[in-house]
């Protein structure tokens, strides 16, 4: 084995490997499936070292490797449940609507699952369960106001986001009734 | 921020359920925009700043054991966890086995091995062909000949593990290191070698045990309750008074450290709880403490406690991964 070669493969391993487990970890959310698939990619790329020389492109093609292996992994994860997907059409709207409106709902969805536990928690009950405050704030054990504050905060954030978006308002209204 | 840049960006960021995920996924893979998802992943990717750490060496070295030998791929992701640690342990034990089985050819004899290795999250007591018996800690591996046939008792070990020796003064007991080598003849000492871990200790608790250092040729003798660290960084080996309460307290569930550097710490929680750490030791680097957790103590708990024997050590607990900065 080429020493210099050995030498710079170890040098743009410690400086690029914790960059893709990341990127993947993210992409992926398994840090464990990551470190295999960082490790394939670190293989690919001792593989075909003559792409790496070129210290212009390494970024962007250490970039592609990393993006492709984790949408390979998600393609062969979730081969049998088809990730295509069919839209519904609802009447009066174009199929364009129903992929915005869709796209919006995904945002929204993300929104949610980010907001700390239990501000997400009252929403949920609020939004998804239906129920009313007070019943929230026994079922809690917090206070109404404790509730009301909580909700105040999730609906302002998603109505931030929604209000970019106005004319799709028609078909997420329900999340914000 | 466009739309689609505030769903990769909230995606990448958060932890989500399976639903979320999927969908996500599906709306990723439509044929629509696709040159501005692409943007919105570049984005991500430019906004990563990871540092290399400890496991950056580990993982350098599975791959490289891996260059033109990759007809194992598809084993390797049936079973990713278990290969992947036996890989990490692999490669001291197969310098020291080369050299056992030359050893063993030239007396002209052949010698089957026996190899354990305990996973991460799980304890084991074994029990060696001769009576002496060895309890391993989490993420440990040792191989011995099946049988003892040879004059000496040799056995790898990478990780840690408590030896309690049988009596044998014709054959002596040797542990082999990749750091040192601990020789005994009737014994109970604890041998701590994690390829990942900055020191290397051994800790007698009785009888009498030689250490030979491979990289310096020095020897040294342990009286009980005595403990040698090499220090792996700067190479420098010293003798202190173990506090075996301490040193001992992984048999019995508990996490436990003696002036510890603190990424040693890390790496023995990720080991114990199974996690995966990921770490700015920037801040803390050269934080030693000197702690016990129970057995039944939480991750929270530790961390949380953690935090408040350090300075300026922040973590954040994500289900399996935890974030320190």
């Amino acid at each position: 084995m080429n020493e210099n070669k050995l030498k710079l493969y170890e040098d743009i391993f410690i400086k690029y490997f914790p960059k893709v487990k990341c990127f993947i970890t993210r992409f992926i959310k398994s840090s464990a499936i990551a470190e295999e698939l960082t490790q394939d990619v670190f293989v690919k790329i001792w593989e075909n070292f003559d792409k790496i020389m070129y210290i212009e492109y390494r970024d962007a093609y250490i970039y592609r490797i990393a993006r492709n292996a984790a949408l390979d992994y998600i393609t062969q994860k979730y081969k049998e449940e088809s990730l295509i997907d069919n839209v519904k059409l609802r009447e009066g709207y174009s199929i364009e609507e129903e992929m915005d409106a869709k796209e919006l709902e995904l945002l929204i969805e993300l929104t949610v699952n980010g907001m700390p536990p239990q501000r997400k928690k009252v929403y949920e009950m609020s939004r998804i369960d239906g129920l009313t405050n007070d019943e929230i704030a026994k079922n809690l054990n917090i206070s109404k106001k404790t509730v009301e504050n909580h909700l105040n905060l999730a609906l302002k954030r998603i109505k931030k986001i929604i209000t970019a978006f106005p004319f799709l308002f028609v078909i997420i209204a329900s999340h914000l009734q | 921020m466009s739309k689609i840049r505030q769903i990769v960006q909230l995606f990448f960021e958060g932890d989500h359920p399976a639903e979320t995920k999927k969908k996500f996924y599906r709306w990723l893979l439509s044929p629509s925009s696709e040159s501005e998802k692409e943007k919105a992943l570049v984005e991500q990717w430019n906004g990563i700043e990871s540092i290399a750490d400890s496991s950056t060496k580990n993982s350098f070295n599975e791959v490289i054991v891996r260059f033109g030998v990759d007809k194992r791929k598809q084993r390797l992701r049936a079973t990713p966890k278990l290969i992947r640690i036996a890989a990490v342990l692999l490669i001291p034990i197969i310098t020291g086995l080369a050299a056992y089985l030359y050893v063993k050819n030239s007396e002209n004899q052949s010698v089957e091995f026996v190899e354990y290795f305990t996973p991460n999250a799980n304890l084991r007591k074994i029990d060696l062909p001769d009576g002496s018996s060895v309890t391993m800690n989490y993420g440990s591996i040792i191989v011995y000949p099946r049988n003892f046939t040879a004059k000496r008792r040799e056995v790898f070990l990478s990780g840690e593990a408590k030896f309690t020796v049988s009596h044998d003064k014709k054959r002596p007991f040797i542990v082999k290191t990749n750091d040192m080598n601990i020789e005994a003849l009737g014994t109970i000492f604890n041998v701590s070698s994690y390829v990942e871990n900055s020191e290397i200790i051994t800790t007698l608790v009785d009888g009498k045990v030689r250490i030979d250092m491979k990289n310096s040729e020095e020897n040294f003798v342990l009286e009980p309750l005595q403990q040698i660290v090499l220090d792996r960084e700067t190479g420098k080996t010293f003798i202190r008074q173990a506090k075996l309460e301490l040193e001992l307290a992984w048999e019995k569930g508990y996490l436990s450290f003696q002036n510890a550097d603190i990424e040693d710490i890390m790496q023995e929680i990720q080991r114990k709880y199974d996690v995966r750490i990921y770490a700015n030791y920037k801040e803390i680097k050269g934080e030693k403490l000197t702690v016990k957790f129970a057995p039944d103590e939480s991750l929270y708990e530790i961390f949380k406690t953690i935090q408040l024997l350090i300075n300026k050590f922040n973590y954040r607990i994500e289900g399996d991964n935890i974030y320190i900065y």
